[in-house]
């Protein structure tokens, strides 16, 4: 067969472009570490990457969820944890009133130190977080949850809405408790009256009068009354800790979900080094191959032979 | 005579033109489609010597290409099927790179955007977060620009591409119609200079690499070359080349057209699918076309999606959200006729009256303003241009540069969503993060019930199943618009939608009919109508499934008035026509000024024709019974007709003057005929109250004086109208009586004024200060108005808030007609104004209405029903107690609630595209679209390559020029010529001998 001049050499020149062309490409991979230089070397792999990408960026997003609301459940527990305290108080106090040897002077004491106690109720109440946010108005943040209406009765001014956050794909967190659940209600049942809820800050509201003008069933009333505060404080604080303890969980749920994520994109776009070196290697002997096979072929002419 | 000498001659000769041909070879061993010459030789016509032959010789018979057709053609076809992966590789690959890389693609932008939403989600008070999400969003719809520009950079790049390989084929066609014209000029092909054929060949490769090409070769080689296959289109035709052309559709990137002979008969030309230049066109087509398309239908749909979520939540101030983004139409500029740098700067600045058309702007020089033409109408416009450009449907226009006469631009605008994508709401504080609804459980409950609001997405056009819309009957609530309807007390027959502003439904019903209309909400709220017992109050609701089950029938609000009424919305059923303001203008003063002047005008009726009834029975009847009708909240007694005489407008107009002292309505009987100059036949006969009117006229003023000359005896006087017509009334004093026309001649139906011969009952005219409004007693109805001359109808004065069923209820068939003043195109939400829903014992509860204390729903309550209303769904997580209540009502002072914004972050998952995929997944399956395309291309590159390589070595083999080979010739060559040089020599030597003999 006959195979022209020209062939020869352009044939040759094709073979070495090809080759350098795979040397630059392995160059490239082993100096970025990453198997695709750029997204059309694999556009399925790249497609697999960017979600991969999405999924771990979202997994940043829950995390930060999670931080938000363990931040916000912890202000809430500190702020019960003071209220419980402050209520044991005033119970001790309900308690030692009921005593019939207390004189009506020392009942007036009583509701002196009831009051002050009801004062700080209110600050816990109105407790607002790093944000300046009221963390026990639902969801008008902005508006102090207890407040005096204009009867000069303490009543809750926020709302019922409950804020959840997404903390994965299926799974959403609540992260607040409105202020009228914690600070609850209680029910008050008087024979000869109808069933009548009162709130958190009208029980105290009622059992200082009672104390201050000494009437022995309303103070016997106020005592029942905080003891069922203090239960429903008691089923709050509860219900804040097994909070606390489901973001914990959902955090280890989240890490192991992280590193799934992480494994596989290291698996989808990182370079295996030791192949890729050898790969390299054998793709330069290659070029050398058909650099000097070149040199050796062009030399042959039957023109050097004429002399 | 054959010799020695001769013969050695012959043989140098031959053999220095075969060195020459090596030598040839070996100088274009570099040319490009050369192929090797080979040179021939013939041996020379021997000459007979007696009985032998002796041989003269030899002698060069011709030089020819080394050359095979099928190679060639073989070659021309794998290369045009190679060149067409070209483009598709690299511009895919291009593509690719461009919308799935990391930092540039939408991927990372629409995360950013999601993880924003998520991060106001956490905390929407706070300023900081909403100001990231604005930014994160203005970075998402510039991410969409970018992307949108950069294929627009590909697309213009392919264009141009495409315009070059036309202008490139162009080009090749015109060199192969000289070579076919220098060709023609001999009468075979073995006559030709190589060398033309080689400039043949070597276009005709050229072209194919651009485009398959098909050949038809004639005796002499001249080439005719079609597109593609035997019957593609004619680009060279012998010594004729025939040019192509290229035009692009601004609106449909995929759309590529090649004209034939653009310049003179410009046909479509056949397609083009291979070679480089169908490679771009089937990049178009197939891959940047539809990445395009898709890459916008993605922005339209996230636009749409987001903003129907934005604008149903609420912002930190309150207010319910507006659209989130928009997307602006993109303006094609086309300067076809202009030399100086002119930048023409579009921006829509009235979204309502740009209606996306296209126009021409045409400079004026002289008169320096721009003419501007429609193109859709072709109508012409003026404008003058002032510092800030100018205004034009919706648009401010401006230009930069130098303009000279007869500048013209040509200006198109396309709807292309990921360019023309925008941030609305740049104010973060205007971001809705709220749901737009709340509900809170009272404090004062027993139960500690807790309470969940869901607000649904998308309500249904109408709640009811029956039931036409009020729209469907059109805006026009006269008698003539009337459309027949059966009676039904089993569902609806109109529907007044949500939203429907001063609804009205007119019916005219048969006389002595019993049809009434009812109007009841899907709560079986009673409204309007008639009272109904038990077994009808079942009938009606018991067919159309939109009418909630749990819902108690309620007659509380029917037909009240005042804040009584339901939802204290002013409506009646009856009849009603109330004053109104008339507004004109009046000269002022100094004259020069015009003054704005409101009168209040009466409330004024005309009725229709009163029912025409004669009392045959012998006694006195009652046309309507005492408090059947109540005018203006007066009833009225009964209406009688003495025995023997007919209903006629003079004794209801007497009838209702008694009680004028107390209705404020006053009343007046006409009764007018009017004929007009067409209707008057004056060759009819004309009998008026059964007296024929003498005489033949021979005018219609003769026929007037002829009726005029009865009036005594028919009580009817008449007059000619200016139109030419004659007016036929009641003579003084029998105002409003009935008027009898008739024809002796009994064949016709017809008289001399071309009326009806019948009885024609009087109208009334009915006036008062502010307002006729007649509704029914107790055993009222429609039928009673109808004595009248009144149909009776169901007035709603305002807007309604929720769809409201309308019955046609009794036997027979009604004609109604519908008037309102709202679009019904404009969508609306069902009602969404504060309501409160209220335990009345452990099983029922209510639903009212907070503003109007109307109560909406009386309902039927099991544990662990949930409640609806309008779109809001209400879920408890236990049973309420008796007494307890819940609100429901705008989210206002929630700034902590990020409802909404959960909705926007779910779109991050939710199938939205078609296909069940996210925005995300559509997006990132596009880009695999196309890099599967790219790889498609490489593979059958590689295997394409294969094909090609071995056409060019086939080729190579036959006509490539080969050193060693030509070298061996050489040799070959030089010895032959050495030998014949001896042969010479010996002949010399030979003669020598011969003269040496002595």
């Amino acid at each position: 067969m006959k195979i022209s001049t020209s062939q020869i050499f352009d044939k040759a020149v094709l073979q070495m472009n090809t080759q350098q062309g795979k040397v630059a490409e392995m160059q490239a991979k082993l100096a970025t570490g990453k198997q695709l230089v750029k997204p059309s070397d694999d556009s399925d792999k790249a497609g697999l990457i960017q979600r991969l990408n999405s999924a771990l960026e979202q997994q940043q997003v829950y995390e930060n969820s999670l931080n938000t609301i363990s931040n916000r459940l912890s202000a809430e527990e500190t702020a019960l944890m003071s209220t419980e305290t402050l209520l044991q108080r005033v119970r001790e106090l309900a308690v030692q009133a009921s005593n019939d040897t207390l004189t009506a002077r020392d009942r007036q004491i009583v509701a002196r130190e009831v009051s002050a106690l009801r004062d700080e109720f209110m600050a816990l109440a109105n407790t607002q977080d790093t944000t300046g946010n009221y963390i026990f108005s639902g969801s008008m943040v902005q508006t102090p949850p207890f407040a005096e209406d204009i009867n000069g009765d303490i009543t809750y001014q926020g709302d019922d809405n409950l804020v959840a956050l997404n903390v994965s794909e299926q799974r959403s967190l609540v992260m607040n408790r409105p202020g009228d659940k914690v600070f609850a209600s209680v029910l008050r049942t008087q024979i000869g009256l109808p069933d009548e809820r009162v709130g958190f800050f009208t029980v105290l509201e009622d059992f200082i009068t009672g104390l201050e003008t000494n009437d022995a069933s309303a103070i016997q009333l106020g005592l029942a009354e905080v003891s069922d505060l203090s239960d429903s404080l008691a089923l709050s604080l509860a219900d804040v800790g097994s909070r606390l303890e489901v973001v914990d969980s959902q955090r280890m749920v989240l890490t192991d979900t992280k590193t799934r994520y992480e494994t596989m994109l290291s698996d989808a776009q990182d370079l295996d080094y030791a192949s890729a070196v050898t790969k390299l290697s054998s793709e330069i002997m290659s070029l050398e191959a058909a650099q000097s096979s070149f040199m050796k072929i062009s030399q042959l002419s039957l023109f050097n032979f004429l002399r | 005579m054959s010799d020695i000498l001769s013969i050695g001659a012959s043989a140098t000769q031959l053999y220095r033109q075969s060195l020459a041909t090596v030598s040839n070879n070996i100088a274009n061993l570099n040319t490009e489609g050369y192929s090797r010459q080979v040179s021939s030789s013939a041996e020379g016509m021997p000459s007979q010597q007696g009985t032998v032959f002796i041989g003269t010789g030899a002698r060069l018979e011709g030089v020819v290409r080394a050359y095979d057709e099928f190679i060639e053609n073989s070659l021309r076809n794998s290369s045009s099927d190679l060149s067409t992966q070209e483009p598709v590789i690299q511009y895919a690959n291009r593509i690719v790179d461009l919308m799935g890389s990391q930092t540039s693609g939408l991927s990372s932008a629409l995360d950013r955007f999601f993880a924003a939403a998520s991060n106001l989600s956490a905390d929407p008070a706070s300023t900081v977060a909403r100001n990231l999400f604005v930014r994160d969003a203005d970075a998402l719809a510039s991410r969409f620009r970018e992307l949108s520009g950069q294929l627009d950079g590909i697309e213009l790049e392919v264009r141009s591409g495409i315009e070059q390989e036309i202008n490139k084929i162009n080009t090749l066609t015109t060199q192969l119609a000289t070579v076919n014209r220098q060709l023609e000029e001999k009468i075979s092909i073995d006559k030709q200079p190589p060398q033309l054929l080689d400039q043949r060949d070597t276009i005709l490769r050229d072209l194919a690499t651009i485009t398959k090409i098909h050949l038809t070769e004639d005796i002499s080689g001249v080439v005719s070359v079609r597109l593609g296959s035997s019957s593609g289109s004619l680009i060279v035709d012998t010594t004729r080349a025939i040019d192509l052309g290229v035009k692009f559709d601004p609106y449909d990137p995929a759309r590529v057209d090649i004209i034939s002979d653009p310049y003179r008969d410009a046909y479509a030309a056949s397609t083009i699918s291979s070679g480089s230049l169908g490679g771009l066109i089937n990049l178009r087509g197939q891959t940047l076309g539809p990445v395009m398309d898709s890459f916008d239908h993605l922005a339209q749909v996230f636009v749409q999606e987001v903003n129907q979520i934005h604008t149903s939540g609420i912002d930190s101030r309150g207010e319910l959200g507006k659209e989130l983004f928009h997307i602006e139409p993109i303006f094609e500029v086309k300067a076809p006729t202009v030399n100086n740098q002119v930048n023409i700067d579009i921006e829509v600045t009235d979204p309502d009256s740009f209606d996306f058309s296209s126009f021409t702007l045409r400079w004026m020089a002289e008169q320096g303003q721009w003419e501007i033409q429609q193109q859709k109408t072709g109508a012409i416009s003026y404008a003058q241009p002032d510092h800030n450009g100018f205004t034009f449907a919706g648009l401010t226009i401006n230009s930069q540069g130098l303009l000279s006469e007869g500048d013209t631009f040509i200006i198109q605008p396309v709807q292309r969503p990921a360019a023309g994508i925008h941030l609305s709401e740049t104010d973060p504080l205007a971001i809705a993060a709220a749901k737009r609804l709340r509900v809170m459980a009272d404090t004062d409950n027993i139960s500690q019930t807790k309470v969940s609001l869901d607000i649904q997405q998308q309500s249904p056009e109408s709640v009811f199943e029956y039931g036409q819309s009020i729209y469907q009957l059109g805006n026009n609530s006269s008698p003539a618009a009337g459309v027949a309807v059966d009676a039904s007390n089993l569902k609806p027959s109109f529907v007044i939608p949500r939203g429907a502003e001063n609804a009205v439904l007119m019916m005219e019903v048969p006389q002595d009919s019993n049809l009434r209309m009812q109007a009841i909400t899907a709560n079986s709220v009673h409204i309007l109508g008639h009272t109904i017992d038990s077994a009808t109050q079942d009938a009606l609701r018991s067919e159309d499934t939109g009418f909630v089950q749990a819902s108690d029938y309620s007659d509380t609000y029917l037909n009240q008035q005042g804040t009584d009424a339901y939802q204290d919305l002013d409506m009646t059923y009856g009849f009603l026509a109330t004053s109104s303001q008339q507004q004109s203008w009046i000269p002022g003063a100094d004259g020069s000024t015009m003054i704005e002047q409101l009168t209040t005008v009466d409330a004024l009726v005309q009725t229709q024709p009163v029912r025409e009834i004669e009392n045959t029975s012998g006694a006195t009847v009652d046309l309507i019974a005492a408090g059947n009708l109540i005018l203006n909240d007066q009833t009225l007694p009964a209406l009688t007709l003495p025995s023997g005489e007919q209903n006629n407008a003079a004794l209801i107009a007497d009838w209702l003057n008694n009680e004028t002292a107390t209705t404020g309505v006053t009343a007046t009987a006409i009764n007018e005929i009017r004929a007009t100059a067409d209707d008057i036949d004056l060759l009819q006969q004309l009998t008026i109250n059964g007296t024929l009117v003498a005489g033949v006229p021979t005018s219609v003023g003769e026929l007037s004086v002829a009726i005029n000359a009865l009036t005594a005896t028919t009580q009817v006087t008449s007059y000619v109208s200016r139109e030419g017509g004659l007016v036929l009334t009641n003579a003084p004093g029998h105002e409003g009586k009935a008027i009898e026309l008739g024809n002796p001649d009994a064949s016709s139906s017809t008289n001399a004024l071309g009326q009806n011969n019948q009885v024609y009952t009087g109208a009334l005219q009915l006036e008062a200060t502010d307002k006729i409004r007649f509704t029914f007693g107790a055993l009222g109805q429609p039928a009673d108005l109808a004595v009248l001359g009144l149909r009776s109808g169901i007035y709603i004065d305002g807007k309604v808030d929720e769809d409201i069923a309308v019955f046609v209820t009794g036997s027979g068939t009604a004609d109604i007609a519908a008037g309102f003043t709202s679009n019904p195109n404009s969508a609306t939400v069902p009602n969404e104004s504060p309501f409160k829903v209220e335990f009345l014992s452990n099983s029922q509860y209510s639903i009212t209405d907070i503003a109007s204390d109307t109560v909406l729903a009386t309902r039927d309550f099991v544990a662990g029903d949930t409640i609806s209303y309008g779109n809001v769904t209400l879920e408890f997580d236990s049973s309420p107690s008796a007494g307890d209540s819940f609100v429901v009502d705008g989210n206002e002072g929630g700034v902590g609630d990020n409802g909404n914004m959960l909705l926007i972050i779910d779109l991050q998952s939710k199938p939205i595209l078609a296909g069940g995929r996210s925005i995300s997944d559509g997006y990132i399956d596009m880009v695999t679209d196309v890099g599967n395309a790219a790889t498609l291309g490489k593979i059958s590159q590689e295997a394409l390559q294969v094909v090609y390589d071995q056409a060019v070595e086939s080729r190579d083999r036959v006509s490539g020029v080969s050193l060693d080979q030509e070298a061996a010739d050489l040799i070959r060559f030089q010895q032959a010529y050495q030998a014949s040089a001896q042969i010479i020599q010996m002949s010399s030597k030979i003669f020598d001998s011969i003269l040496a003999i002595r």
